[in-house]
């Protein structure tokens, strides 16, 4: 019984072997079917695809940027500021093998280097210390021939600014952390998002900035002046073409920036600006019809209020027009225009130039002005002639913008993309006309004679204030400057010098006035933007020629016949 | 069925082959275009390196200290500057040149 159960067992075992075997293999087959014919779909899905389903799986967006920091662009394009890779050398002291042997190679490479230093970076147990950090690619190559090991390179991102100190208030620097910490640098903290596609662009002309530098340098040396600014501003948007304040640092070298040279003089500081403020009450009296430019007013003596006596500084005992206070620049001419007009529309205009509150500018380094108490009679005069009040030079240029380009308001822009036009009418265009005559005047024939660069119709006003210094003010301590206006006819630019303490020199026959000191700077500057800035220059008859002069004549026909 | 079973494996290994030699070409492809996109990258450092060293080539100092010891320039002044319509044209010239757009 049990035998033959066992080849039934038996049996039912090899029926069920077969069995499963046979399904093993089916599986099989199914298993390999599938396969293949995925396959097969696979190829004919290769063999059918177009040819833009196979670009689009295969090429991405191949961008390079070195950063998310956003360049920085002057008006014409040029570069100013960029971020580079460059490659930093640290070692891993735990690999150096001899750090007396690494030292000595590496001081080979870099001689500038302390051997001290070196020696205890390698051979101290940490595993990361920088040996020097922004390598040219000159010395990375000088590394690697080297071959130590236990030195490694390691890629950083740099700031950099090719025009060096040419800009230094303007662009400001970055700190170690790559974030900026002046000028437009910190301006772009808070606002690098709009900046994405293209880069930041100013507003400033570097070629119009480089003469403004170099003739600023050259006056500050000449008259070994503490400190100087320069500034040139678009009247009819507003927009500074350029913007100088020195002493200055380079802002490639952040690490030896001291808080002296980063003091921008232009935007932030606040000084008495003196006469230079003249045109503003002028015209304010004139508009107001107060004043006429036929009527003369008393300036024989020096004027008494109160216990205060207001006197000039070229006394001309006489009666004075208006136009001759603006080319004698008298005081007591002023204090009468204010007794005339009284001090609420003297207040009421400068408020609504802003002298009463920091500009909105786009660089952080701005300042209020410095206002009186009270603005009662005595204050409104000395104000009137630029004492008792205190503005940064930003604030003066704004304000002359206005006068000179048909009475607008307007405010001053750095970042191109945040310029604005004009504003609302402070001045009707005819008393802003009168005001360029003036002010050409002073130039022609007043103070300011040596601002006149020939036929570009310079027009201005010069200024020398003593600065206070422990309460009194010291006849030593000047700040002299000259605001320009060109072309007067049609005004289309200012330009500001001031210098800061100027010492007379023998060709200024010991003056450090604004008229020996600024003025001639500002007539080099104008001399050498006006082609820049497509402003045609006329041909001017001079008064004293002896020989005839070429440019004084009316064009002739070339002489080709 | 012997037939069709061998024609089928010849077809499986002709399949098989085509498939590989498309998936090698394709990998090659990619290869290729790794490098390339590689290449891009380093040429567009490349150029902002440059153009940040042409920025600084251009500073106007530079510029102008160059021209002052090589070109035999001097400044811009006022008298330098005219309009090209204040220049006189002689007829005779004016002449030739009718007759000759008239040929």
């Amino acid at each position: 019984m049990a035998v033959i159960q066992k080849v039934i067992s038996v049996d039912g075992l090899i029926i069920r072997s077969l069995t499963v075997c046979k399904q093993r293999i089916w599986v099989s087959l199914v298993l390999f079917a599938v396969s293949f014919s995925m396959l097969g779909w696979r190829i004919v899905e290769l063999a059918s695809m177009s040819g833009e389903g196979a670009q689009r799986m295969f090429t991405r967006n191949v961008t390079y940027t070195a950063s998310e920091r956003p360049n920085i662009v002057d008006r014409n394009g040029v570069l100013l500021a960029t971020n580079l890779t460059v490659a930093s050398l640290y070692a891993n002291p735990s690999k150096i093998l001899d750090a007396e042997e690494a030292t000595l190679a590496l001081l080979e490479a870099f001689p500038d280097l302390s051997v001290k230093q070196v020696y205890k970076a390698l051979s101290s147990d940490k595993q990361f210390m920088w040996i020097k950090r922004n390598l040219t690619p000159e010395e990375q190559k000088q590394v690697n021939r080297l071959g130590i090991p236990g030195i490694y390179f390691r890629e950083e991102e740099k700031r950099v600014y090719p025009h060096g100190n040419l800009l230094a208030h303007v662009m400001g620097f970055v700190g170690t952390d790559g974030k900026g910490m002046m000028g437009i640098e910190k301006y772009m903290e808070t606002n690098a998002q709009k900046y994405q596609e293209e880069p930041l662009q100013l507003t400033i002309d570097i070629r119009v900035q480089e003469a403004l530098y170099t003739e600023l340098e050259r006056a500050r040396a000449i008259f070994s002046a503490q400190g100087a600014v320069g500034i040139v501003q678009q009247v009819n948007s507003g927009e500074i073409m350029g913007l100088v304040s020195l002493p200055d640092f380079d802002p490639n070298n952040a690490s030896q920036i001291t808080s002296a040279s980063t003091f921008n003089k232009a935007t932030f500081g606040s000084y008495e600006l003196g006469s230079t403020m003249k045109p503003l009450t002028m015209a304010l009296a004139l508009d107001k019809k107060v004043l006429s430019l036929d009527e003369r007013l008393d300036a024989t003596k020096p004027l008494r209020v109160g216990r205060h006596s207001i006197s000039d500084h070229k006394p001309q005992n006489r009666w004075l027009t208006p136009k001759e206070i603006m080319m004698h620049s008298s005081n007591i001419g002023m204090a009468r225009i204010i007794e005339k007009m009284g001090e609420k529309p003297q207040e009421k205009f400068m408020r609504a130039l802003d002298f009463d509150k920091q500009l909105t500018f786009s660089l952080p380094e701005t300042s209020a002005p410095l206002l009186p108490h009270r603005w009662a009679g005595i204050q409104a005069m000395t104000i009137a002639f630029g004492h008792g009040i205190a503005l940064t030079p930003l604030h003066l240029t704004t304000a002359f913008s206005t006068l000179v380009n048909g009475g607008y308001k307007v405010v001053p822009a750095l970042v191109a993309q945040e310029s604005a036009g004009k504003g609302e009418q402070l001045l009707s265009s005819a008393t802003s006309r009168i005001i360029a005559r003036m002010l050409r005047d002073v130039v022609s024939e007043g103070t300011g004679g040596k601002a006149n660069a020939m036929g570009y119709r310079v027009g201005g006003k010069t200024g020398t204030a003593e600065k206070l210094v422990n309460g009194r003010y010291d006849r030593k301590a000047k700040i002299s400057s000259f605001i320009g206006v060109f072309p007067s006819d049609k005004p289309e630019y200012v330009v500001y010098v001031m210098l800061d303490e100027p010492q007379g020199t023998k060709d200024t026959f010991g003056y450090a006035t604004g008229g020996f000191t600024a003025a001639p700077a500002v007539g080099k500057i104008i001399e050498q933007i006006a082609p820049m800035l497509d402003i045609m220059p006329v041909q001017e008859v001079t008064e004293h020629t002896t020989q005839p002069d070429i440019s004084a004549q009316r064009p002739r026909s070339l002489a080709l016949n | 069925m012997r037939s069709t079973l061998l024609v089928g494996i010849v077809l499986l290994i002709g399949v098989a082959t085509a498939l590989f030699n498309i998936e090698h070409n394709a990998q090659f492809l990619r290869e290729q275009l790794q490098e390339t996109q590689r290449q891009i990258v380093e040429n567009k450092m490349e150029i902002h390196t440059l153009k940040a060293e042409w920025a600084y080539l251009s500073h106007p100092q530079r510029i102008r200290d160059m021209a002052q010891r090589y070109l035999d320039v001097g400044r811009i002044e006022a008298k330098h500057v005219a309009r090209v319509e204040s220049i006189a044209i002689r007829k005779q010239v004016v002449a030739v040149n009718e007759a000759q757009a008239r040929y």
